[in-house]
């Protein structure tokens, strides 16, 4: 009787460590494939950046420093170094694009223009999708982190060497100033 | 720019409905296995089967296990079967489309739902259209984990890109939670009791009786047949609070996706004004759609009988849940810009700054702008929200006194002593066709006493371009299938007496539907921005 407890118990013990393990490999699956959808849509809007520029640069006659910045912030983002770099660079093209998007309105040239809008739209959905991706990798980041530091799944990690090594997405001092509405 | 939420908010309600539809479930469940084990009980005891009286004598709960197994087997069976239905199949009986790449507001909407991919890492989820005139969304999930949210052309039409976001990210949420599984569940269970009180029917019974050595089947059958059709009741009303619950759930987490509460509360508020497709939308898909299309007033309702026959919570709770996440959304606005534009080094002193207020500018919160910039603004009107400085109750610009004072200043035209029903400001007395009507400059709405609109439609002055008279034409043509259509959604306020407004079908010529006065009261007919109109032009066309 006491035997068959015993084998219950490491039969339960067994199965647990195997549940675990898959568990955080498939997190770790998941945390990767979320930061590569970010990349997909991080490289489409560098693609739309040069376009927008040339579409908008004759018109937008205030926001001509905006546009070197953001022409600028590109060029870092797309030979950034390392993964602080390209998140920073990154984070300052988005804070720069909100801006322009909510002056936008505000040139009736581009509102008549067809192609503009259609390009307006792009650049909108795109930013949705970065900042949803973002949204989606930070919250499967954080489940990630929470079961590689939690006990008992810590054990587990520690054991096969699975680590958490993922940064979170955070808002940019540029992202974090409203853009002023002008009369 | 996206405001974050205060995550405890959100997640609170996420967490509590959970918990309380996880709960519900269990309950179903449980329901099911309690009922189906006496009902096998009773079957064998009257037919007879005599190798089971031991087991039931001697070792209860062995019986009660195998019984429940076996009831469990029955309803996986009966899922997966309901499971076979394929996506295509669902989206042909609902009548939906898919997107026409050509057209721009399908674009749009095919954009947003990328987005949502996007949000829940779900993919794919294909974009469709049911093309109908009424303002609905619904999303569906087939046995293959193959999913779709679908709009009407009517809703397509009608919100805008905030709005839109936050009706698919409700639908998202619902494809994320599995809702449509636990419908398939509990349709299963509920077809599971049909399946039994069917067999137990008068013909089969009869057939069973020959073969018992002693007729206690014949007796048992209509006991039997009771025990089915409660446990059929009984699974209904569970997966109605259910489903109830699941609403609420979806909305906490398109708000978490989206981070506007306020659009998807304009959005809900847009939808419950307008005819929802009850006439081409089958009652049996009803519990899919972010409000039900069957118009009922059960769904405005609380209580337990609300409840227990209604897929869909009241509207009005579901406003006032979000109203108040947006005021927290506001409070944490307003501490950013002061940061921001005061700087750190300022303390928060809690300024009764009464004088400036932050408005809500295309989904964004712009501010704090005083009065007379707020009317500047090109986008700015009557229905904006908006909320003071001094304090956090969000509103719309025509409830807050100062700034409806300025609405009124800016009206050019005799004011003719009535409000606007929809914008809560002045009527401009005007002349149209030579009768007298009033006017909304913000809506552009009409206000018509009695017998006023006969004498409009009858007159000839106004002239229309060809592409206004195409307009009404084709709208005209898409409204087929609203024939005797008569609604109870709420109703607006008469201007001139303060009754209630009906609506109604102007004319089987036209199809437009327009606000009266009831029989006894004054006549008076409100006809929204563009009605009139359409009006005139399609009755000048067709005589």
């Amino acid at each position: 009787m006491s035997g068959l407890i015993i084998l219950i118990v490491v039969a339960f013990a067994v199965f647990y460590v195997i549940t675990m393990y898959n568990r955080l490999i498939q997190y770790r699956i998941h945390t990767e494939n979320a930061w590569s959808q970010i990349d997909v849509q991080l490289k489409r809007r560098h693609d739309l950046i040069p376009n927008l520029v040339e579409t908008v640069k004759g018109v937008m006659q205030f926001e001509k420093e905006t546009l070197t910045k953001v022409i600028e912030a590109r060029s870092r983002a797309v030979g950034a170094a390392s993964i602080q770099e390209r998140v920073k660079a990154e984070g300052e093209i988005s804070g720069l694009m909100g801006r322009l998007l909510a002056v936008w309105e505000k040139y009736p040239d581009l509102k008549s223009n067809v192609n503009a809008m259609s390009l307006q739209e792009e650049i909108t959905t795109t930013e949705n999708k970065i900042a949803y991706s973002r949204g989606y990798y930070n919250d499967i980041t954080a489940n990630f982190r929470a079961l590689v530091q939690q006990f008992p799944s810590n054990f587990i990690a520690r054991t096969f060497n699975i680590v958490w090594n993922y940064p979170f997405f955070e808002v940019s001092s540029v992202e974090r100033e409203n853009p002023h509405v002008r009369f | 720019m996206i405001h974050p939420l205060p995550v405890h908010t959100v997640l609170e309600e996420k967490l509590r409905t959970k918990r309380s539809t996880q709960l519900l479930f269990v309950l179903l469940f449980l329901f099911y296995l309690l009922f189906f084990t006496p009902m096998l009980v009773v079957i064998l005891l009257s037919l007879d089967f005599r190798a089971f009286f031991p087991l039931m004598k001697n070792n209860i709960w062995t019986f009660n296990v195998s019984a429940a197994l076996i009831a469990l087997l029955i309803a996986i069976v009966h899922f997966r079967l309901a499971r076979r239905k394929t996506l295509e199949e669902i989206l042909t009986q609902l009548g939906a489309k898919p997107v026409d790449p050509k057209d721009m507001y399908h674009k749009y909407f095919k954009n947003i739902v990328i987005e949502a991919e996007s949000a829940t890492g779900i993919r794919p989820i294909f974009p469709v259209v049911i093309p109908i005139i009424g303002c609905n969304a619904f999303s569906v999930e087939d046995g293959n984990h193959k999913s779709a949210i679908g709009v009407t052309e009517g809703l397509l039409a009608r919100l805008d890109r905030p709005q839109l976001t936050a009706v698919v990210s409700h639908e998202a949420a619902h494809i994320v939670h599995g809702d449509t599984k636990l419908a398939t569940t509990a349709s299963s269970i509920m077809g599971a009791f049909d399946l039994m009180r069917i067999l137990l029917g008068k013909s089969r019974g009869l057939i069973v009786t020959h073969i018992t050595k002693k007729g206690y089947f014949a007796l048992a059958r209509p006991f039997l047949r009771l025990l089915a059709g409660v446990g059929k009741w009984i699974t209904g009303f569970i997966y109605l609070a259910i489903s109830r619950k699941r609403e609420y759930l979806a909305d906490a987490h398109a708000v978490d996706m989206c981070k506007d509460p306020l659009s998807l509360a304009e959005a809900l508020n847009k939808i419950s004004q307008k005819y929802r497709g009850s006439l081409t939308i089958s009652s049996s898909y009803s519990s899919l759609f972010i409000l039900s299309p069957l118009d009922s007033r059960l769904d405005e309702e609380d209580g337990f009988l609300a409840d227990l026959f209604s897929t869909h919570p009241p509207v009005a709770r579901r406003i006032g849940k979000l109203m108040r996440w947006a005021r927290t959304d506001v409070l944490m606005v307003r501490e950013e810009t002061r940061k921001i534009r005061f700087g750190r080094t300022h303390p928060s002193d809690g300024s009764q700054d009464t004088s400036h207020f932050f408005a809500n500018i295309n989904g964004k919160w712009e501010g704090p702008f005083l009065p007379s910039q707020l009317l500047s603004m090109e986008l700015f009107s009557p229905d904006t929200w908006i909320f003071r400085n001094s304090d956090d109750k969000i509103k719309r610009a025509s409830d807050e006194p100062s700034l409806l004072s300025l609405f009124k200043q800016n009206t050019l035209g005799m004011d003719s002593g009535y409000q606007c029903p929809r914008c809560k400001l002045p009527l401009v007395e005007t002349s149209y066709e030579g009768a007298p009507a009033s006017h909304c400059d913000f809506c552009k709405g009409y206000l018509l006493k009695s017998g006023v609109l006969e004498r409009i439609i009858v007159r000839r002055d106004e002239e229309f371009s060809e592409d206004e008279i195409e307009r009404a034409k084709t709208w005209r043509n898409e409204q087929e299938n609203v024939r005797g259509w008569n609604c109870n959604l709420p109703r607006i306020g008469c201007p001139i007496c303060g009754k209630s407004m009906h609506k109604y079908i102007h004319s089987v010529f036209t199809m437009v539907v327009i606000d009266k006065c009831s029989k006894g009261s004054c006549g008076a007919i409100w006809c929204d921005g563009g009605e009139m109109e359409k009006i005139q032009i399609l009755v000048e066309e067709a005589t």
